[in-house]
């Protein structure tokens, strides 16, 4: 039979002093982790700096969540937006700026008041530049500040040139007259100058008359010649001669059938060449208003001696 | 050939040219012009050895064309893309990468823009 070595009482102490032993070696802080809302939304804004947008729109949720008295909350839900907007979830970044914009009723808060510019960037982004465009103008309408209102007339100007960039839009009049209002004194004229230097150019650009490329194309190729489009204009005289001259041959030696079918395809690329110039020179005038608005990259280099040393510097135009 | 049957011939023309007038000008394609584009996809294309180097390629440039614009001014756009196809368009419209294929770009949009403007999308926000 198996027998005990240690006696009932002795293993009874043994256990209890067991007990005492790891219940003392365990830490205090162990028990549970306490999250405060500095610790969160510092992981958070952590998660933001490092474009971990994804882990840091969930983080500024959780903040929003758990500390809704915080006062970051407002803040949390700006970068949550600004986050969603990192992700390219423009529909949701524009919700999320929009709850910001309904919810805070202070519209001199720097929150709120970039919340309303993103909120535009946003429709913008979504190829909605009638929203974007809505936006600014009721932030416009809300807003007294002298320089919010520059700001806005400033980005107001930015949209009509980014739509004025699509074929058959012009809206550069209406970027001129958001322009004039941004007052003489704002931290904002050097962009100004730069923008109205990008309308005039754009304005004064060598344009082809359209008008005059349908009639010279009454000559074929003409119209393709006047427009800078070489090969077109070869490839145009050669084709309209050709079936003009097949088809006048094929009537005059008493094939109309061959006749009429060389005239049809003729006269479709007869047509088709008049268009095509007319067309050419609305593109040429939209290529070169959009060449004039862009006016390439100017990168401008500068260098300053000071006591501490020597700084470069250089300005890239986007 | 006599001058009769030189003014038939003529009439011929005539009445190809103006057959499709009759349709509604934005009517999507119907009639002959979408089966002669189709039978070319479908027969045609394939054995030419389906070479377009612009996108959308000439046939469903056509083809867009005339489903947008109603046969008249969708004829004229085609024969206008497949004169231009391949030449100087090609140095002045943007490229695109297809399939690991540069191709230029240069949809029906790119050509309508200054006499067609779409109809307002209407957007919910």
């Amino acid at each position: 039979m198996f027998r005990n070595p240690l006696p009932r009482r002795r293993t009874g102490w043994i256990l209890a002093w067991l007990f005492l032993v790891l219940s003392a070696a365990v830490p205090a802080g162990a028990a549970g982790l306490v999250i405060s809302s500095d610790m969160q939304f510092d992981y958070a804004d952590t998660l933001f700096l490092q474009k971990d947008f994804r882990n840091a729109d969930v983080e500024f949720k959780r903040c929003i969540h758990f500390f809704p008295q915080d006062p970051r909350a407002g803040r949390a839900a700006f970068l949550t937006g600004m986050a969603l907007f990192h992700q390219e979830m423009f529909y949701e970044a524009a919700r999320q700026f929009d709850q910001i914009i309904r919810n805070d009723s202070d519209i001199k808060a720097i929150d709120t008041c970039e919340a309303y510019f993103m909120q535009s960037r946003a429709f913008l982004e979504m190829n909605n530049p009638g929203y974007a465009r809505v936006v600014l103008e009721n932030f416009l309408l809300l807003t007294q500040d002298p320089a919010v209102r520059d700001r806005i007339y400033l980005h107001l100007a930015r949209l009509h040139i980014q739509v004025s960039r699509q074929p058959g839009v012009d809206e550069l009049d209406q970027a001129g007259a958001a322009l004039e209002n941004i007052s003489p004194g704002s931290d904002l004229v050097s962009e100004k100058t730069d923008l109205m230097d990008r309308i005039r150019s754009a304005r004064s650009v060598p344009e082809k008359k359209p008008v005059m490329a349908g009639l010279l194309a009454v000559i074929p190729g003409g119209g393709f010649a006047y427009t800078g489009r070489f090969h077109d204009a070869a490839a145009a005289f050669c084709l309209n001669t050709a079936l003009g001259l097949g088809a006048w041959k094929a009537f005059d030696q008493g094939n109309p059938a061959l006749g009429a079918v060389a005239a049809v395809v003729g006269a479709g690329f007869y047509s088709g060449s008049i268009y095509g110039s007319i067309s050419g020179a609305h593109k040429h005038n939209h290529a070169l208003k959009i060449q004039a608005l862009d006016q390439g990259p100017a990168l401008r280099t500068g260098i300053v001696f000071n006591p501490d040393g020597v700084f470069f510097s250089f300005n890239q135009r986007f | 050939m006599s001058p009769r049957s030189k003014a038939r011939a003529v009439a011929l023309v005539v009445l190809l040219c103006l057959a499709p007038a009759g349709a509604a000008p934005e009517a999507p394609a119907a009639g002959h012009p979408s089966r002669i584009i189709l039978f070319y996809q479908n027969h045609l294309s394939g054995s030419a050895g389906g070479r377009c180097p612009m996108v959308p390629s000439c046939s469903a440039y056509a083809a867009r064309a005339i489903e947008k614009h109603g046969p008249v001014k969708g004829w004229v756009m085609a024969f206008d893309r497949v004169l231009r196809c391949g030449r100087s368009e090609v140095r002045l419209a943007p490229r695109i990468r297809i399939h690991g294929q540069k191709l230029t770009h240069d949809p029906v949009s790119a050509n309508d823009f200054w006499w067609f403007s779409p109809p307002p999308e209407t957007g919910t926000q």
